[in-house]
């Protein structure tokens, strides 16, 4: 419900060079890696077109739960921009028979209370509104929303699971998809069943007026009282004219002051649909029981139509773009490049391209900017901004050291694309970048949590598990002319967009580099 | 929802039913709280060899052969604590520069390639009360990066030139420090419990950095690595007794020591606030304010930790808590809540309550605190919720002991503490015995809002006059 897994912290990204591995013996143990997949791995998919992945990991009695909906912002439509992060958090607010004292009683009043708030709406939003009436409707809408909690149980959900040991209980929602997720002690499996097939199929929006002040919340803290926040919105903005991938993950602040339910209710419909819906379970448990436990849980979830398809296409930029944030904090600078999407052959090189200039402390941009020229503080390159589905954005994100100009990060930033325009990526830098790739592949399959996001992710988005493997062969094949390459084809100044946060005010405490 | 909406979806439910056969659906499937569990499997009961070197450095091992890796962890009984007045700043150069320098033997540039060809990691840092330095490797690399990693922390260079580049870092970051809300607030609320001046408080500022000196950070390296003051955990694929044999020729390079003052004598105490106080740090570019409220907390050490940590998970446990419930779900009036009694071993933590709400409902966020706090100490709590605190915490216990790291960590925290080896398998038993009354009387002794340092980092023009209805508003300035 909480952190949207908001591309953000990935983008400003911690570097983490982690173990693993040769580059000498690489193909050989991609190949070993599959095969021992394959052994631990079922997959199965319910007649209602729920598709199950079950990863045995038995070391430990314990088991992860990744519930992945094929949902994200980019399923939304103008004027209803954050509604996929709102049903997120609508998500934990229980079912017909969990969070309430009286479903029956609540239902009346919740539909009482749905009224008075169209008419509340009608009213303030004619041109010229009737104080009385405004007043009196708004009163009837309070009385009833108080009188509606009180049938509610506050977070019995999460309390349910949060009793019973679960560890790692939140949910996510990004551009591209919506993700549930929890751990719990092995014995415990079947409650999660039970809960989750309850909660997706039988969900109640109660407590959807004060949620919205919770978002806000959120909102003010993520973007509008953090600047860093606003220059990534802003980047997203300016990147798309027509995609929604411009469009912010939380929502713009009028789209979600004037949400409703019925809006929630119409997605919920259209996407949570079992067809559209991945679950993936790893960790001590026998993929025989989890067959049972889904067909008892979930065969009853009904299959819905097919969910619409995103076909907007983002035309070509043809010339820089440029926007800055006056503020009056310190300077940042970001820029992004139109690029592609996960599927696109491309998208593998300018995988490793991005490591190639700021993974790891040997990174071209760090050796430059951070060590030798002492420009940037923080600098990081990242391939698939905002999301992965859809054609995306190769960025660049600096922190300048004190008293450094923007402009001289962004000649710097230049130099090295040069340098690989140019071809003087080395061989060694390249395999570096692939151990690299390898290296945190394996980091992620280490533990439950991260087995059953990553295999919910390609199963869900990309139909097949075996691509969190197949890419990384191919990305093995990745030759340093497909580094120039891509370097040459995306990173052009008129493919580009520029954003700059800007001190407003003269900065009289720093002191000389 | 529109009426046409709601039949519609009631049509579906029923169209549903009857195909799907599922009017069933109830009777088939038990409620939640109908379902049976098994117990939980033995928990895995890792076996941990520990040793001592010749020159007093304490090692634990614990084999993993699960994925071809070795992680060495050392803790140092070193830190900012140690850090002469003037010099502030002087432990975080030491870990950077150390690192980014390497030795002469392994001066920085190469020391990365040698590590980042093998996607191995070395790090180094100082916190306040204690020194980290770790290394994560292939297992066949580590013959080769062991000695690689003792020689940088032994002999590190502290080439001038990483030094400039610790120290413009470092100052980059003073020159940000009141970009962002939280860490301002943090900062502050630091001086407000341990007072302006305390060693618990103090943040490097451009001077000190600057006086920080080669032969400075040469003296706080020696030091700090002397085997009486480290402790070593090793996990990964490994034979003990090889590595054992390993660990002795590696490190025995390291001088012993002598213990003439204990590590804790260097934590000064601490005096508790004496009267609350209201203040506020002015960011006219913000429309949320970021409230902490709270005054000194504990000592790890106290007979009452078990109660304590039992009194947080009903404050502030997840999402199943009261600040969750009442502050952000029923009232919508945060994001973000929390709040815990915090207890550190060698001084003092906090006990602190924090959020971030709307301009306009800051005093009333900051009001609706203190009646929680005032409801729990005057109430306390009742089985119920007792029960849900304590499960909370007895059902997770099996991820505790999830990977060998987590196992590692803890035995290195206990030890790095000098607290029995049993430490947290009493906590464990402490928490089973916690009672209702319990709640209430901690609660009661622990924690006083006549004490209360309330401070507030939001827009003045705004958030000033609510402030003045709670009492009198300190106006904190920023640093430079």
């Amino acid at each position: 419900m909480k952190k949207i897994l908001f591309v953000i912290t990935v983008f400003v990204g911690v570097l983490f060079y982690s173990p693993f591995s040769q580059v000498s013996s690489c193909k050989a143990e991609v190949t070993d890696y599959l095969q021992m997949f394959e052994d631990k791995v079922t997959e199965f998919t319910l007649e209602n077109g729920l598709n199950f992945v079950v990863i045995e990991r038995h070391q430990v009695p314990i088991v992860s739960f990744v519930t992945f909906v094929d949902v994200g912002s980019v399923n939304e439509k103008t004027g209803q921009t954050g509604i996929s992060h709102m049903l997120e958090h609508m998500a934990f607010k229980g079912t017909k028979r969990i969070g309430t004292r009286n479903w029956e009683k609540e239902k009346q009043v919740l539909q009482e209370m749905e009224q008075a708030y169209k008419e509340l709406k009608r009213e303030s939003s004619k041109s010229d509104p009737d104080s009385e009436k405004l007043k009196a409707k708004r009163n009837r809408f309070q009385k009833l929303k108080k009188k509606a909690g009180n049938f509610v149980k506050p977070n019995e959900f999460s309390k349910i699971l949060e009793k019973n040991g679960a560890n790692n209980l939140n949910a996510g929602t990004t551009t591209d998809a919506t993700l549930y997720f929890n751990s719990l002690p092995a014995n415990r499996a079947e409650l999660w069943f039970n809960l989750e097939s309850d909660r997706l199929m039988n969900p109640v929006f109660r407590e959807f007026y004060t949620e919205k002040d919770v978002v806000l919340e959120e909102r003010r803290m993520r973007v509008e009282s953090n600047p860093t926040g606003k220059l990534i919105e802003r980047l997203q903005a300016m990147a798309y004219l027509a995609h929604p991938y411009g469009q912010p993950v939380i929502g713009w602040r009028s789209d979600i002051e004037l949400l409703t339910k019925s809006q929630l209710r119409e997605l919920y419909n259209t996407y949570y649909v079992p067809q559209n819906i991945t679950i993936a379970v790893a960790g001590d448990i026998n993929p025989e029981q989890v067959k049972k436990w889904a067909k008892l849980y979930f065969g009853p979830f009904e299959k819905g139509p097919e969910p619409p398809k995103v076909t907007v296409e983002e035309p070509e930029q043809e010339g820089r773009r440029s926007f800055k944030i006056n503020s009056m904090r310190k300077p940042v600078y970001v820029r992004a490049y139109h690029a592609v999407n996960q599927d696109n052959p491309d998208f593998l090189a300018l995988d490793l391209l991005a490591s190639v200039l700021s993974r790891g402390r040997t990174s071209l941009l760090y050796s430059s900017l951070v060590q030798e020229k002492r420009l940037a503080a923080k600098i990081s390159a990242f391939n698939g901004f905002p999301g992965t589905k859809f054609p995306s954005l190769f960025a660049f994100f600096a922190v300048p050291n004190a008293g450094v100009e923007l402009s001289e990060i962004a000649e710097g930033i230049d130099k090295q694309l040069q340098k690989v325009k140019d071809g003087e990526i080395t061989a060694e830098e390249l395999e570096r970048a692939k151990t690299k790739a390898r290296a945190s592949l394996v980091r992620r399959l280490d533990s439950n949590m991260g087995l059953a996001k990553t295999f919910a992710k390609a199963q869900g988005q990309r139909g097949d598990w075996k691509k969190v493997f197949t890419d990384l062969e191919k990305l093995q094949k990745v030759s340093l002319e497909d580094i120039q390459k891509v370097a040459e084809e995306y990173l052009s100044k008129e493919n580009s967009i520029v954003g700059k946060l800007v001190n407003i005010k003269p900065d009289q405490n720093i002191l000389g580099r | 929802m529109k009426q046409n909406k709601i039949i519609k979806y009631i049509l579906m439910c029923a169209v549903f039913l009857i195909f799907s056969g599922c009017a069933a659906q109830t009777q088939k499937t038990p409620q939640y709280d109908q379902l049976e569990f098994s117990s939980v499997k033995e928990l895995p009961k890792p076996e941990t060899e520990s040793f001592t070197l010749g020159n007093g450095i304490k090692c634990f091992l614990l084999e993993d052969h699960e994925l071809p890796l070795i992680k060495v962890k050392l803790r140092i009984r070193s830190g900012k604590v140690e850090v002469p007045e003037g010099k502030e700043g002087l432990a975080e150069i030491a870990g950077d520069a150390m690192r980014s320098g390497g030795s002469s033997k392994y001066p920085g540039k190469k020391l990365n390639r040698i590590l980042e060809n093998n996607a191995a990691n070395l790090n180094i840092s100082f916190g306040l009360s204690s020194g980290k330095a770790g290394l994560n490797v292939l297992k066949k690399d580590f013959p080769e990066l062991l000695p690689v990693f003792v020689d940088v922390l032994k002999n590190p260079a502290f080439p001038e030139e990483k030094i400039g580049l610790a120290k413009q870092r470092l100052n980059t970051r003073i020159s940000r420090r009141n970009d962002g809300q939280k860490e301002i607030g943090l900062r502050k609320f630091k001086k407000l419990v341990y007072g302006k001046e305390s060693v618990y408080s103090r943040v490097p500022e451009y001077e000190t950095v600057e006086s920080v000196t080669k032969s400075d950070l040469k003296g706080f390296q020696q030091a700090a690595f002397k085997g009486q003051k480290m402790i070593m955990g090793v996990v990964g694929d490994f034979d003990s007794q090889d590595m054992k044999k390993k660990l002795q020729r590696a490190f025995s390079a390291f001088p012993a020591g002598s213990e003439d003052k204990e590590f804790k004598d260097e934590f000064p105490q601490v005096e508790d606030n004496r009267e609350k106080t209201i203040n506020l740090v002015d960011k006219p570019d913000v429309n949320q304010s970021f409230i902490l409220i709270g005054h000194k907390g504990g000592i790890r050490t106290n007979p009452d930790y078990a109660k304590l940590q039992v009194m947080n998970k009903i404050l502030s446990g997840g999402f199943s808590g009261r600040l969750f419930e009442n502050i952000r779900t029923k009232q919508g009036l945060a994001y973000s809540v929390f709040g815990r009694y915090g207890c550190n071993y060698y001084y003092p933590g906090t006990f602190f309550v924090g959020l971030e709400t709307k301009s306009a409902s800051t005093k009333k966020a900051i009001q609706k605190v203190q009646r929680e706090i005032k409801r729990l100490q005057k109430n306390g709590t009742d089985s119920e919720e007792l029960e849900q605190a304590k499960s909370q915490f007895n059902n997770s216990l099996v991820f505790k002991y999830s990977s060998s790291e987590k196992i590692m960590s803890r035995l290195l925290h206990y030890e790095y503490r000098n607290m029995p080896k049993d430490s947290f398998q009493k906590l464990v038993q402490g928490i089973r015995e916690v009672s209702v009354s319990d709640i209430q009387e901690v609660a009661e002794q622990y924690i006083d809002p006549e004490r209360f340092q309330i401070l507030v980092v939001g827009k003045k023009s705004k958030v000033y006059p609510q402030l003045q209805k709670l009492g009198k508003v300190n106006m904190l300035e920023l640093e430079p």
